[in-house]
């Protein structure tokens, strides 16, 4: 091979990263939807409680401790454990079939797949693993399991299948935001399933945040609330910015992309095989030996 | 093919791929799991034959896996880089930027 010089090396690393950086932003201009998505799919489950947004009434009663937390958080004041159920249980494996077609579409128009598949198995996997869990049976006497965190049934929450597809879908989409979107969701989860509640924390938190006094633990409270509401809220935030720092814009105001520009010929046949005769050589092609 | 010490380092360059439509191919490949013929013509710019060509070259090299299939009834060909082609990949593109790296120094 003939010597190269470093201005040569330079363009033809600038070329690589130019194609490289189109490339990216076409194959990976979809992940907005499914982050808005599931992100919808946290935010709706506020129907699940009774009082989502504001303290419940001294009179409502509570449905006791709700171990498995079907609702998503752990809170004593749910509509229904039946429709949490099926809210996640289905709505889970429709959202991904949903995003699954979304991919599916995109391949087809950009021209350009994605290994999507493990984002679903990871969320369908992680969804059976916890229905199998829920389902050995157990006896429990003890008062108060929500506190319990020994116990792994205090750690069952369909929001564990969206933390793991979150986090999967992220390094699919080569997307750190993603990711730490994905695991910011699994922290805000396993807060809640921690402490049974809304904003608890420890005493030594507690004690740093307020300057000192006694380590009882403490309590943060968003927008003046501990209830679900605000908690999906901050769970959900991060995955809606990052989608919107992903969104194509000036893609979707052009009206999407397309493999070409103009868009396929409908009927167009694909492509020859190299057995037919060569177009003639690229000027890039001279000294080309192989 | 690795640089040893105290050689140049355009010894690491890979004749198969040091060539910018199949370095482009390659790194296209890279960024997804599969890419159809169409869009990876569309991209480079280039013709089909020429994309053939090069296409041909990195899939008897080991690099490059064709995969014709359909999509509803048209017929379609899916483009994917095996681990063979991304290491080459890796190896071109650091043999490149020591050849910069080493001007840099001087």
């Amino acid at each position: 091979m003939a010597a190269m010089d470093h201005q040569d090396a330079a363009a033809l690393l600038a070329e690589v990263r130019e194609v490289r950086h189109r490339a990216r932003a076409r194959v990976h201009g979809g992940v907005w939807l499914p982050m808005v998505a599931i992100a919808a799919l946290l935010l709706a489950s506020s129907v699940l409680y009774r009082f989502p947004f504001s303290e419940p009434p001294p009179d409502a009663s509570s449905v006791g401790s709700a171990v498995p937390s079907w609702a998503g958080l752990h809170d004593v004041w749910t509509v229904s454990a039946p429709a949490s159920y099926a809210y996640w249980f289905l709505g889970i494996p429709a959202l991904i079939a949903a995003i699954g077609g979304w991919y599916a579409l995109r391949a087809r128009r950009v021209g350009m797949r994605l290994r999507w598949q493990w984002f679903a198995a990871a969320g369908l996997g992680a969804l059976a693993l916890e229905a199998v869990i829920a389902a050995v049976p157990v006896q429990y006497n003890a008062p108060d399991v929500i506190t319990d965190h020994g116990n792994l049934r205090t750690w069952l929450t369909p929001l564990w299948p969206l933390v793991a597809a979150l986090i999967v879908l992220g390094f699919a989409e080569r997307s750190r935001g993603l990711v730490v979107a994905g695991a910011w969701v699994g922290v805000v989860t396993g807060w809640n399933c921690y402490f049974g509640g809304y904003g608890r924390i420890p005493g030594w938190l507690a004690s740093v945040l307020g300057g000192g006094g006694p380590r009882l633990g403490g309590q943060v409270t968003l927008f003046g609330l501990d209830r679900p509401g605000p908690v999906l809220i901050l769970a959900a935030a991060p995955l809606l910015v990052v989608a919107a720092i992903r969104t194509p814009w000036r893609s979707i105001a052009r009206g999407g992309s397309r493999s070409r520009p103009g868009g396929p010929a409908p009927d167009a046949p694909d492509a020859p095989d190299a057995t037919d005769a060569p177009d003639a050589p690229d000027a890039s092609d001279q000294g080309d030996r192989a | 093919m690795t640089v040893g010490d105290g050689a140049h380092p355009t010894a690491a360059l890979n004749d198969t791929v040091h060539h910018r439509y199949r370095l482009g191919i390659l790194a296209i490949l890279d960024e997804a799991t599969e890419c159809t013929f169409i869009a990876m013509r569309d991209q480079l710019g280039l013709t089909d034959g020429n994309l053939s060509r090069h296409i041909r070259v990195l899939e008897d090299a080991g690099m490059v896996v064709v995969r014709k299939g359909y999509e509803g009834r048209r017929p379609c060909t899916w483009l994917r880089l095996t681990p063979a082609g991304l290491t080459a990949l890796r190896e071109e593109i650091a043999a490149l930027e020591q050849i910069v790296a080493r001007v840099k120094k001087a």
